[in-house]
């Protein structure tokens, strides 16, 4: 499946159905992350019912960066 | 005509030309904006060697020697521009609040003193009497790392060009580089809109632009921004003596006072905007942290983007079919940390020493999304 995140094109493997699946895809731990799905801000408890198809553009804001 | 141009007047390029500048070279650093004023000034500094790199792998050990060099550059750069970087050593507690981050930060506590750092596990007790404003019932206790300081991110960039320019070294501000210029594959200069600047070795170390300034010469790199988002505040009380840092936020403590807050990870993003979703949710969880921060004043907010590699690693090296044009980029949140030995090792190779194999450009991995 080919999503747009962030602005770029990413293949992600078949598995991958929910908002949920795509956060634990890009992120080891599960982290707080921030998600706009074609253009909707997300509710946290939406994530793991949320499904996502070939095409849709995601925008993923996670916390924590040192530095 | 100079000895080496350097593209870029952030922490990194300042810092190449500051060590060349002591080298005798005569430098130019080009830079597209003011001296100092993207990533570099966005960081909050600290200097997590220990909490940056939970991995001993060859970005560790590059951390820890720069790491080691802050005190006596602290000292250098002040007498060689009058600026105090406030290197502030009083360390990262590193909070848990779950089972889970209790037995992975006691778990890193051992890890790290096996590999001779200074490294302790604090209980709920000990974290209450060493940090009273924390808040007792969100953290289970904290991975102490002394070591870990922090500076001025923005005082340190300046003091570094401005040491350079003491120096010796010239610096163009406002100033894009439009064209490499080479004869066959050596590197001769470049051109800009104030003129054409002549050296046959030039270093690009624009962060998180290279990528788009390096396509001049068919050279793909795997580089890309990661955006963030920070702000400051006051408070009237000295609330925290160490940076903490919890999986949600981290809260560093600067001279005067003022406290950063950050921060968020937006990667593939050169957007410039604040907004209110990640810095809400950073609020958020720094009160949670520390409830006092209620009663803190707020200062400003502001973004800055990461260059971040695909495989996590800087590229310190040359190009690969261009003699003479080297890069130095890539550093992503640690490129404060990292600027002390990223100007001597830079400078090392200029003059002509061996390169280190894994920071190689050649090492160009597969493209691909990675966050």
């Amino acid at each position: 499946m080919n999503l747009f995140i962030n602005g770029s094109m990413a293949q992600l493997p078949e598995q991958v159905k929910t908002v949920s699946d795509v956060i634990r895809y890009f992120f080891s731990e599960q982290p707080v992350v921030i998600v706009e799905h074609n253009g909707e801000i997300l509710d946290k408890e939406t994530h793991l019912t949320r499904e996502v198809a070939d095409g849709d553009k995601l925008e993923l804001v996670n916390f924590v960066g040192g530095g | 005509m100079y000895d080496v141009i350097i593209i870029g007047g952030g922490v990194i390029g300042s810092s190449i030309a500051f060590q060349l500048s002591k080298r005798q070279y005569h430098v130019l650093v080009i830079e597209k904006d003011e001296i100092g004023h993207k990533a570099s000034r966005a960081a909050a500094g600290m200097l997590g060697a220990q909490n940056e790199m939970e991995n001993n792998g060859p970005l560790s050990s590059l951390a820890r020697q720069s790491r080691a060099m802050f005190p006596a550059l602290a000292t250098e750069l002040k007498s060689l521009s009058g600026i105090d970087i406030e290197l502030i050593q009083s360390g990262i507690l590193r909070v848990a609040r779950t089972e889970e981050e209790t037995n992975q930060l006691k778990y890193a506590a051992e890890r790290q003193q096996k590999s001779a750092e200074n490294a302790t596990w604090l209980s709920h007790e000990q974290l209450k009497e060493k940090e009273p404003s924390l808040s007792a019932n969100s953290v289970t206790g904290a991975l102490y790392m002394p070591n870990d300081g922090q500076v001025n991110a923005q005082l340190f960039t300046q003091a570094l060009a401005q040491s350079a320019a003491k120096l010796g070294a010239d610096f163009l501000e406002y100033t894009d580089v439009q064209q490499f210029l080479f004869e066959k594959n050596r590197m001769t200069g470049v051109t800009t809109k104030n003129g054409t600047f002549l050296a046959d070795t030039v270093i690009t170390a624009c962060g998180a632009w290279s990528s788009r300034l390096l396509e001049k010469t068919n050279l793909s790199l795997d580089l890309y921004p990661v955006k963030g988002e920070c702000f400051s505040v006051y408070h009237n009380e000295r609330l925290i003596t160490s940076s903490i840092f919890s999986s949600s936020c981290y809260i560093v403590p600067k001279s005067g006072r003022r406290l950063i807050i950050g921060a968020t990870q937006k990667a593939h993003s050169f957007d410039d905007s604040v907004l209110l979703g990640g810095v809400h949710e950073l609020m958020t969880n720094a009160i949670h942290l520390v409830p006092k921060l209620k009663n803190a004043q707020w200062e400003k907010a502001w973004t800055g983007h990461r260059p971040q590699t695909g495989d996590g690693l800087p590229y310190m090296g040359e190009h690969p079919d261009i003699n003479g044009l080297w890069i130095a980029s890539g550093h992503f949140r640690n490129g404060i940390l990292l600027a002390p030995i990223t100007g001597l090792q830079m400078a090392d190779y200029i003059e002509g020493k061996p390169v280190n194999n894994t920071f190689r450009l050649q090492r160009l991995s597969q493209k691909e999304v990675n966050l």
